[in-house]
Formats: structure tokens, sequence, C-alpha cells
């Protein structure tokens, strides 16, 4: 792996905490902005697991294993906050 | 000791683990039917005292949990152990010292389960379901039960480790040839059985680390009034129903293999079975769970879809029962054993499965759900099905495993008596549909009397035809007539001989022989300090001495991992890694392929636990801001920290592949750095937490408490399991391991470590910023 890579990937992650921090500061407890900095987070593990972690450069099979749990967890969330439209 | 005892304790073959699973999984089977009995004397007639209403739950909960957890499911992997690797033509397991330790963190765990009998206070009594909030401390006392939980626990981590060894020895390690389309039925659904239990046992494992949190800790999770009870509900059914088809497609399996050799004639649509299966009842058996949950007052538009999908997995099943039938069809059938047993599982099946349908409607399910229909369904399912198919596969296989062949007459005896009398014992269930299932006795004001008193016959002369199977196997062990090296004809690779370098198929066992380089105690000791470990867990919110047992476990530990390293670095133990050249896994090295494979469970374990995060913190009316409470700059720091010693590991990689052994070594320091780095501020924030701020934050403060110091907990859990392999690493470095050539125990370390920061990555917004 080429060390500007690996560089860059860091760099990237670390801007991305930056920027989540720095948005929260901005306007806390917001929904709005608590959503943006999920897509931020999930951006920052993005790139690490393709670049950072190779996965980028795996056969397909191991593509789809990882991404199989994430899907998954995706499912079991969504299904649990919308089983109950209110608080208990 | 003598040495046909440490053969057995340190073996690492797949066909010794095989046997082992075999014995261990009907010595469980045993203990589950002798609590099974004790149940049905007690309902045997109304308002009967033989067993008080406390005896009775822990009865009824532990025959659950055993019979499905460590007999049912284990007997599928005995045979996916034997036959797996005989059957694709590898020498052994692609992990075989894990394959052991699965086994003997199965064997342990299973012993802990029952230890909680014998505990102040007895055993678990909240049904094998451990619905909450009936399973938290406040309800069940005692350490029995934390001890039960923590024996589960064991056996999640055993299955995971298993799933992860046999698909990873099916995807790379298949014989020149075999390619998918050969790979055999039993092969088939043993990999399909263990994708399943691939994400399914992590769900049940992040909800117990959950339950024991919330037992010996004092958190909230399950207790609190914000869904506690919901929680567990689709944490634990998540899991809950694809274990049914854990339980249920190695014997499907079987049946694939006894069909076309005792019709004579190929399996009918093996391919449109082979895709049912694996397009549509894996995928969806993730996708029923909420069915079990119809009368939790979920929301309609979510019953209206899970009553679809578990319409929907109907169908697969349809298809593989009429794909079974047709291979019958104007075949010329052999009667024998193995063909009766298949031909009763399906017919059991098809009972169960018609009574399955009933409780997909959720209007009908209202009515069916808790009651004794739903027992009866059940058990056709899980047991006639199960059982009855996988005894099929036991007698089909018994000539392989002993070398000799059972008794024929008792065999025929053995099926007969078993299936009249499981159907005497089930059958009657379903006209109970009015009785509600986990009570302990009841008013003689019906005729469930009647129907009770005939159940509790089936059970005894179902339990007695069991005696005869035990008669039989000591029988053909030492009596049983010299068997052919292929008694049946039948024509899969395990059935013969002397294939040149897959493992010897047709000898009972190899113990001390072909590998006897590979033989361990470290699996045996490792397992045993857990037990030890968490028997202290279990114990010391009760008794003082529970700690000595918990640092004796810990002690324990390290003696052993500190072992397991030495004998890595002295060549003691050595399992080739080379790179797969059989698709779908090309270029890839078994290791490399496994962590993967790992990684994938812990993406689903740490995803469950911080989706229950997300789900209490929505369902809780206030939540108060992470402002007040956190150190946002400090948890910046130490993002920026961890994500610095990512990029010191990927150096200290990248070193060794250019052959630098200095730099793998001063990077590995620096990542070593790091983490100590990380933990020491994380330590700094707990400390401030307890003891600095007013009033204090603590896990048994309240939710926020709770959810913080669980997650954070668990992710510094694992940046200190990395260190460790750190410490592991320089000390093989040290013995002169690690080249340019020879680096894949740095990369996979890389891998985890990486995979670590990806956690913290999710942790910090949602505990920082939130």
């Amino acid at each position: 792996m080429k060390k500007t890579t690996i560089v860059g990937v860091w760099f990237v992650v670390v801007l991305s905490a930056l920027a989540e921090t720095i948005l929260y500061y901005l306007s806390p407890d917001a929904s709005v902005t608590e959503g943006v900095i999920g897509v931020i987070a999930a951006g920052a593990a993005t790139t690490t697991v393709a670049f950072s972690m190779g996965l980028k450069d795996e056969e397909g099979a191991v593509h789809y294993m990882v991404l199989v749990p994430v899907l998954l967890v995706a499912v079991l969330i969504i299904t649990m906050l919308f089983a109950y439209p209110v608080n208990f | 000791m003598s040495g046909w005892l440490r053969g057995w304790l340190t073996t690492t073959n797949h066909k010794d683990i095989g046997i082992l699973y075999f014995v261990g999984s009907l010595f469980f089977g045993v203990v589950g039917a002798v609590l099974a009995i004790l149940m049905r004397v007690q309902l045997f007639s109304p308002n009967n005292n033989f067993l008080s209403p406390a005896a009775y739950d822990q009865a009824l909960t532990l025959h659950g949990l055993i019979m499905i957890l460590w007999f049912l499911s284990p007997l599928g992997l005995a045979f996916g152990n034997y036959f797996v690797p005989l059957q694709i033509g590898a020498k052994d397991m692609a992990f075989p010292r894990l394959n052991a330790l699965s086994f003997w963190i199965y064997l342990v765990g299973g012993f802990l389960a029952i230890l909680g009998f014998f505990l102040p206070g007895g055993n678990a009594s909240s049904g094998w379901t451990v619905y909450e909030p009936l399973s938290g401390s406040q309800y069940l006392t005692g350490p029995g039960p934390t001890l039960a939980f923590a024996g589960l626990i064991m056996l999640g981590v055993s299955i995971t480790v298993s799933s992860v060894n046999i698909l990873v020895t099916v995807g790379y390690m298949r014989a020149p040839g075999i390619t998918w389309r050969k790979v055999p039925m039993l092969s088939w659904f043993i990999v399909f059985m263990l994708l399943q239990a691939l994400f399914a046992f992590p769900s049940l494992l992040a909800a117990l680390l959950l339950l024991e949190s919330d037992r010996v800790l004092g958190t909230f999770f399950f207790a609190s009034s914000s869904g506690g009870y919901i929680l567990w509900d689709d944490l634990f059914w998540f899991f809950g129903h694809p274990e049914v088809y854990v339980v249920l497609l190695p014997a499907f399996g079987m049946i694939a293999e006894i069909l076309p050799v005792f019709s004579n004639r190929p399996l009918s649509e093996r391919n449109l079975i082979l895709l049912a299966t694996g397009a549509l009842v894996v995928p969806l058996s993730y996708l029923v769970w909420e069915h079990h949950m119809f009368i939790t007052g979920i929301d309609l538009t979510e019953d209206e879809a899970f009553s679809l999908s578990t319409l929907l997995i109907s169908i697969p099943f349809d298809i593989i029962i009429l794909s079974f039938l047709k291979t019958l069809t104007k075949a010329t059938i052999r009667l024998s054993i193995p063909m009766l047993f298949a031909l009763g599982s399906i017919v059991l099946f098809i009972i169960g499965g018609i009574s399955g349908v009933f409780l997909s409607s959720f209007v009908l399910d209202v009515v069916f759900r808790g009651t004794y229909f739903v027992v009866a369904h059940l058990h056709y399912v899980m047991v006639g099905a199960a059982i009855f198919g996988l005894f099929g596969g036991l007698y089909y296989y018994l000539p392989k495993l002993t070398g000799r062949m059972y008794h024929e007459g008792l065999a025929k005896l053995h099926f007969a008596v078993s299936f009249i009398s499981f159907n005497i014992l089930y059958f009657p269930m379903f006209f109970l549909y009015e009785m509600p299932r986990r009570i302990y006795t009841y008013q003689a004001f019906s005729d469930w009397g009647l129907l009770n008193s005939i159940a509790t016959v089936g059970a005894f002369i179902f339990a007695g035809a069991q005696i005869l199977l035990v008669i039989n196997l000591v029988y053909t062990v030492w009596w049983g007539r010299i068997s052919l090296t292929n008694p049946w004809g039948a024509t899969t690779l395990e059935w013969v001989p002397n294939i040149m370098g897959a493992s010897q198929s047709h000898e009972p066992t190899h113990i001390g022989e072909a590998h006897s380089e590979l033989q361990s105690s470290r699996p045996v000791e490792l397992s045993v300090a857990i037990g030890v470990g968490f028997l202290g867990v279990a114990l010391l919110t009760y008794y003082a001495w529970g700690w000595l047992l918990l640092g004796l476990g810990f002690v324990l530990l390290g003696y052993t991992a500190v072992g397991w390293a030495r004998d890595d670095a002295n060549g003691v133990f050595h399992i080739a890694d080379e790179v797969s050249e059989t698709w779908p896994f090309n270029r890839i090295t078994k290791v490399r392929l496994g962590m993967w494979v790992f990684i994938a469970t812990e993406v689903f374990i740490f995803g469950a636990i911080l989706s229950t995060d997300i789900f209490i913190r929505v369902s809780t009316s206030s939540w108060p801001s992470s402002v007040g409470i956190q150190d946002i700059p400090l948890g910046l720091w130490e993002t920026v920290v961890l994500v610095t010693s990512g990029v010191t590991a990927l150096l200290a990689l990248e070193s060794i592949k250019s052959g630098d052994r200095r730099g793998l070594v001063r990077w590995l320091l620096a990542t070593m750095a790091l983490g100590a780095v990380f933990i020491a501020i994380n330590a700094y924030e707990w400390y401030n937490f307890f003891f600095v701020r007013v009033p204090s934050f603590t896990w048994a403060t309240g939710l926020p408490g709770s959810t913080y110091f669980f997650s954070v907990g668990l992710h510094s859990g694992h940046v200190l399991a990395g260190m460790a392999i750190i410490s592991y690493l320089l000390y093989r470095v040290k013995r002169g391991a690690y080249s340019k050539e020879s680096y894949s125990g740095v990369q996979n370390f890389v891998l985890f470590w990486l995979f670590v920061d990806v956690v913290w990555l999710f942790i910090f917004p949602l505990f920082y910023l939130a």
C-alpha cells in the first residue's frame, strides 16, 4: 500500500471527526445534525474499510461477507425503531 | 494420565472432534430428556405436585436450552466435523486447533449450565427464550441463572468459531475437481446451516452480554421501562428463528444423502433444492423473526410484512419436500433403517410445517401463541423432523464411524416405537390449543387431563425407545459384524477409500497416528480457564471467593494464551497458510479468509450492541445532552490517537513487506504505545465519571451510563486484546518469525486493529456528539 494512501485515509478520517465535532457545536442535539454526523461517520468508516483494510482489493465474495452483516444490522435497527410508534 | 485419555483431550483431528461432538450431544440429549420426563410426570394429571412450581420452571427452561442448543445444534456439527472434510476431500479442518477449542468451549459451557441446578437458588427458570424482564436479577436471584447464561455465551462463541472454521474449510480446502456443483448435499446443507449460525449466534451473544451486564454489573438494558423487554425479544428472535433452520438443515442434508442411495435413483431437482435453500431459506430466515412477537403489539405494517415473509419461507420448503417425494416416485425403494428414519422425518416435517403456516397469520397467532399448539408445532419441526433425519444419518454412517454394522432388528424396533410414541406424545398437544404453555399444573375442569396423560405415556415410551438406540450403539461397537467399505453402494467421496491427500475415511479414528504433530492441550486448557472465570463471575455477587475464582480464571487464561503463543513460536503446532485457488476465494490465504469471516461476525455483534444503544435512546423520552457529560475535545483526541495507531500498524505491515524487520518492531511498538495512550485516556475519563464528577456517572446510574460504559468498555477490551496480539507478534519477531515472504500474522493483526478503529468511528459520534 502506498504511504500516500495510508496518510490520505488518516487525513480523511481525522478531518471527518473534526467536521462532526464542529457540526455538533454549531447545532447540538438537532436531529438533522445527528443524521449528517452519522453519514460522515459512515463515510469515514467505509473509507477505512475499503482502503486501509484493503477490502476493495479482495474478491467479490469477501465484499458480500462484510456487507451482509451490515445490511442485517440495518434491517434489525430499522425494524426495531419502527415497530413501536411511540416512546415507552 | 493414560495415553488414551490424553489422546482424546488433545486431539485436533476432525474425525475425533466429530466423535466427541456425537458423544457430547448425546450426553446432553439424555440430560434434556430426563428434564422432559420430570415435566411430563408433573403434567400427567391435574393439580399434581410432583414438582414444585420453581422446580418445574427450571426443568422447563433447561430442557429447552439443552435440547436445542447443546443437543440438536451440535449433533449437526458432529456430522459436519466428521464428514464435511471427507466429502470435499480435505485433509482436515482449516483450523484444527480452533475446531478442538469449539468443542471444549461447548462442553464446558454445557456443564456450567447444568451446574446452575446445584447452586443456592437453583437454575434459570424464565423459559428457553430467556424472556425479559423475567431473566433479570430482580426476578431470577442467585448465581445459578447467571452461570447458565454464561454457559450460553460459551456455546454462542463455540458455534460462531465452528461456523468460521467449517465455512473456510469448504470455501478454501476442497480437493481439485470438487467444484461447488460437485459438493455433496450433506456438506451443502451444513454450509447453509452455518451461514445462518454465522450471524444468528452473534445476535444471541450480544443479547447475553447485555443480560449478564444487567445481572452482574447492575446496568439497565433490559430492566428499563424504555422497551427493555422488546429489545430482548428482537435480539433473541433474530437469533431464534434462524436457529430453527440451524437445527433442521443438517437433517435435510442427511435425507438428501439417504434418499438417492436407498431409492436407487439420483436426487430429483438437486439444483432447485440448493437454489431454494441458498437463495430463499437462508436470507429469509433472517427476515421472519418478528412473527414470534405478533402479540407484543408491534405496528400493523410490520405485522403484515413479517406475516408475508413467514408465508414466503414456506415456499422453498415446499420445493425441497416435493423434490424429495419426486425422488421416491417410481423408484425401487429399499426400506433400510436410514431410509425409514428419513421418511419418518419427512412425514413429521409436513405435519409440523403445516401447523407452522397457521402461526404465520398474525390473527391466528394471537390465539395459538403461548399455547400447547405452538409446543406441538415446534416439537414436530425441531424434534421430529430434525431428530429422525439425524438418527437416519447416524444409522447411515455407523458403518463408517465404527467399521461395523448395527443390529437390524433393534434398529427397526427403535424406529417403529420412536415414530409411534413421538406422535402419541406430541399430536395430542395440537388439541391443547387452549392450554397455556409453561404452566406447572392445571385444574381438572376440561379434557386437558386426558390429553396430558396420553402425552406423558407417549413421553415414557419415546424415552424408552431411545434406550434401544444406546443398546444398539454399544452392540455395534463391541459385537457388530464387520461392515463392507461401502455397505449401501453410496457414491459420495466419503465412502471411497484411499483418496490421495484426503483424510482417510474408513478407519474409525486416528488418535495419535497421522495427526500426532497436530495435538494440543491448549484448547481444553483455554476452555477450562474461561469456565473457571465465568464461575467466578456468577458467584462474585453472592460470595467474596467468587473474586478468587475470577482471578484464577484470568491466571489460567494468561497461562494458556502464553502457552498457545509459545507453541506457535516453537512450531509445535503448525498449519500451512497458502493462497487459495478455489473459487470464489481465489488469491486469498486461509487465515486471512478466516479473519474476514471473523470480522463479519464482529460487525454483527457491535452492530447489534450499537443498535441497542440507538433503540434505547430513541425509546427514552428524555435523554441528557452529551455536552453535560462528556469532555468532547478529549473524545476527539482519543479518536485522533486511535486512528493514528491504525497508520502505525499499516506502516509496520509495509515495513515487513519490504523486509525491514527493525521497521516492523519500531512501528509495532508505536502502535502499542498509541493503544496504551488511548486506554489511558479512557481510564482517565472513567475515573472522572466515577470519582470526580458530581453527581457521579456510572453504568448503574441510568441508561445513558449503561449504554456508554458497556459499548466503550467492550471496545476497550478489543483494544487490549489487540495490544496482547502485538506482544505476541513481537515475541515471534524475536524468535525469528516474519519476513518479506511470510507476514500473514502481521497482516491479520492489522486487519483486526483497523476494524477496532472503525468501531470507534461510530462510538465517538454516538456517545460524544449526540
